[in-house]
């Protein structure tokens, strides 16, 4: 009996061990078994919480604040705090390729019967394609310029937008009509829109920003063409050009205003720490009358250079040049000088402060301190 | 401009005769609608292969923590929106991981592929670039800004140049590059 044990006790050790290993294979198998299926699940989850993010309809916004403190001529003061934009995108993806964009503003916070504010619908139109190449149809922005097309606070310096985009391009202009947009090769983006145009009036001596007609039972005798070129020439270089042909820039017949033909180029530059920007814009409008007032030319530019400290802090410069009526025979040029900060606490929420001195053709100035808060999302 | 301008003078009564314009508009849309969702798995695919050829690695899992989302917090600004990042590495060199991640730029998603070697940024490509503006980020010559990048001290080893008008778009690509360098560093220091 007694040498029974020791081989009982071995075949017992024997049939454990084996049950041992069988039962650590099966957890392995488990455990396996468990890992993929975490695995199936983490994937099938982090697709549901990815599509749930993105929804079919989108909002976004835009909007600022401003502070002027500016001494002119003692009548001509503009001391104010104005909440200038409120703005809000709303977006809807029909399918992958076929999507609606609008932005919809509230400019200087009250609008209606003798306020100073409007509502304006600065964007609505179909998108059909994608980022490479397609068709814009509806009411858009035009391809001109730096700020006509990105102008949400965070992105450009100052706390007003420049005075040569505003008066010359002018921005913001929009129009309805139908645009294609497409890549020439990688580095070469192209624009041409066929849209309404510009009606011009004496009584504004034929001030292109006056003549916007917003797209608000515009009057559309006669269209226009806009084509526009970026190139992002290299890493921190980027040049852009566009230009314009309405056929008739009063939409109305005879000599008083005829054909108008806009061209403009724009270019930024940024190289480490340091950047600047440029722009030159100039119209060329036919007709007896708009010679007579000299604004068969109007013209302006403005060159920028900016140094960012970090990420959170960056100090511009910028000088500007614009004119209504530069072929008249007084002088009617104005010119402006500004430096400034922009502060970001967050990067789609910017500070602004700078010091202007507008010099007017009249001989009035407009000097002070501008303060700003600004945000996107 | 010039030619455009005498192009335009010149076609003057077509461009008025506008159901014929229209026409010809509706022909050149009607084709880009069967736009196909594929493209993203493709493009995927393709970066796979370019980097691996054809035999590819398994797909490999590193799971975020909530340690981890703390510091992507610090580094981007926000957690990153899954708790499971797949990643694929090279079987004959360890340190070389790539990376497909994604990141809203204005309104949609930006897919893009990263491959880092030894913490070192090694190529940087948009897989799927689906808001309208902003798609100069794609040319190489943005893209080439990447390589080599390193992080130093929570930032990147270099200043990347954006894009006027793309601004968001730059921002995710930075943000993306950040994490893929980020999640390689993870996966060095749990070996």
């Amino acid at each position: 009996m007694k040498t029974g044990y020791p081989l009982m006790t071995l075949a017992l050790a024997g049939v454990i061990s084996t049950t041992a290993v069988a039962a650590e294979q099966n957890v392995q198998q488990e455990l396996q078994m468990l890992k993929q299926q975490v695995e199936a699940l983490s994937d099938q989850v982090e697709s549901q919480s990815k599509a749930s993010v993105v929804s079919k309809t989108t909002i976004g916004g835009y909007g600022e604040m401003h502070y002027n403190y500016l001494n002119g001529d003692d009548t001509d003061d503009k001391k104010e705090i104005d909440f200038h934009r409120f703005v809000l995108f709303f977006g809807h993806e029909f399918a992958p390729n076929v999507r609606f964009f609008s932005e919809l503003e509230l400019e200087h916070a009250v609008s209606g019967d003798g306020k100073n504010g409007e509502v304006e619908l600065e964007q609505a139109y179909i998108n059909f394609g994608d980022s490479q190449q397609g068709w814009r149809v509806g009411l858009f922005l035009l391809p001109v310029g730096f700020l006509n097309s990105t102008h949400e606070p965070p992105t450009f310096f100052g706390v007003e937008r420049n005075l040569v985009e505003r008066n010359i391009i002018p921005t913001t202009w929009w129009e309805g009509g139908v645009s294609r947009y497409g890549h020439i090769n990688e580095t070469l983006r192209y624009e041409v829109a066929l849209h309404s145009g510009l009606a011009l009036s004496a009584a504004d001596d034929f001030a292109v920003r006056a003549g916007r007609q917003q797209v608000s039972e515009a009057a559309a005798n006669d269209l226009a063409l806009t084509a526009n070129l970026n190139w992002l020439a290299m890493p921190g270089v980027e040049v852009g050009v566009s230009g314009q042909y309405q056929l008739d820039a009063d939409q109305a017949a005879g000599e008083s205003v005829k054909d108008a033909r806009m061209m403009e180029v724009h270019g930024a530059w940024r190289y480490q720490q340091f950047g600047a920007k440029a722009l030159y814009a100039l119209w060329d409008i036919e007709g007896d009358d708009v010679e007579t007032v000299g604004a068969d030319k109007q013209s302006g530019w403005y060159i920028e250079p900016a140094y960012y400290f970090n990420t959170q802090w960056a100090a511009f410069a910028r000088y500007e040049e614009w004119d209504n009526s530069a072929n008249a025979d007084t002088n009617t040029r104005n010119d402006q000088s500004s430096v400034g900060v922009n502060y970001y606490p967050h990067e789609q929420v910017v500070f602004k402060a700078d010091y202007q001195m507008l010099d007017n053709a009249d001989g009035s100035e407009l000097n002070g301190v501008n303060l700003g808060v600004g945000y996107q999302f | 401009m010039v030619l455009i301008s005498v192009l335009v003078i010149n076609s003057k009564k077509a461009f008025i005769s506008s159901k014929r314009f229209l026409g010809v508009v509706l022909l050149l849309i009607l084709p880009q609608l069967g736009w196909s969702t594929t493209a993203e798995q493709a493009a995927q695919q393709q970066f796979l292969q370019q980097t691996f050829g054809s035999t590819l690695p398994a797909v490999q899992r590193l799971w975020l923590t909530p340690d981890m989302q703390t510091k992507i917090t610090q580094l981007v600004g926000a957690p990153y929106q899954q708790t499971v990042i797949r990643y694929w590495q090279d079987p004959q060199e360890a340190t070389r991981l790539l990376f497909i991640l994604e990141a809203i730029g204005k309104e949609d998603w930006i897919t893009a592929g990263f491959v880092v070697q030894q913490l070192a940024m090694q190529n940087t490509q948009v897989l799927v670039y689906r808001e309208t503006r902003g798609g100069e980020i794609q040319s190489i010559g943005f893209l080439q800004q990447f390589r080599q990048l390193q992080m130093r001290d929570q930032q990147l080893s270099r200043h990347i140049d954006g894009i006027t008008g793309a601004t968001l778009s730059v921002r995710a690509m930075t943000k993306m590059s950040k994490l893929a360098l980020y999640f390689a560093e993870q996966i060095h220091a749990s070996r």
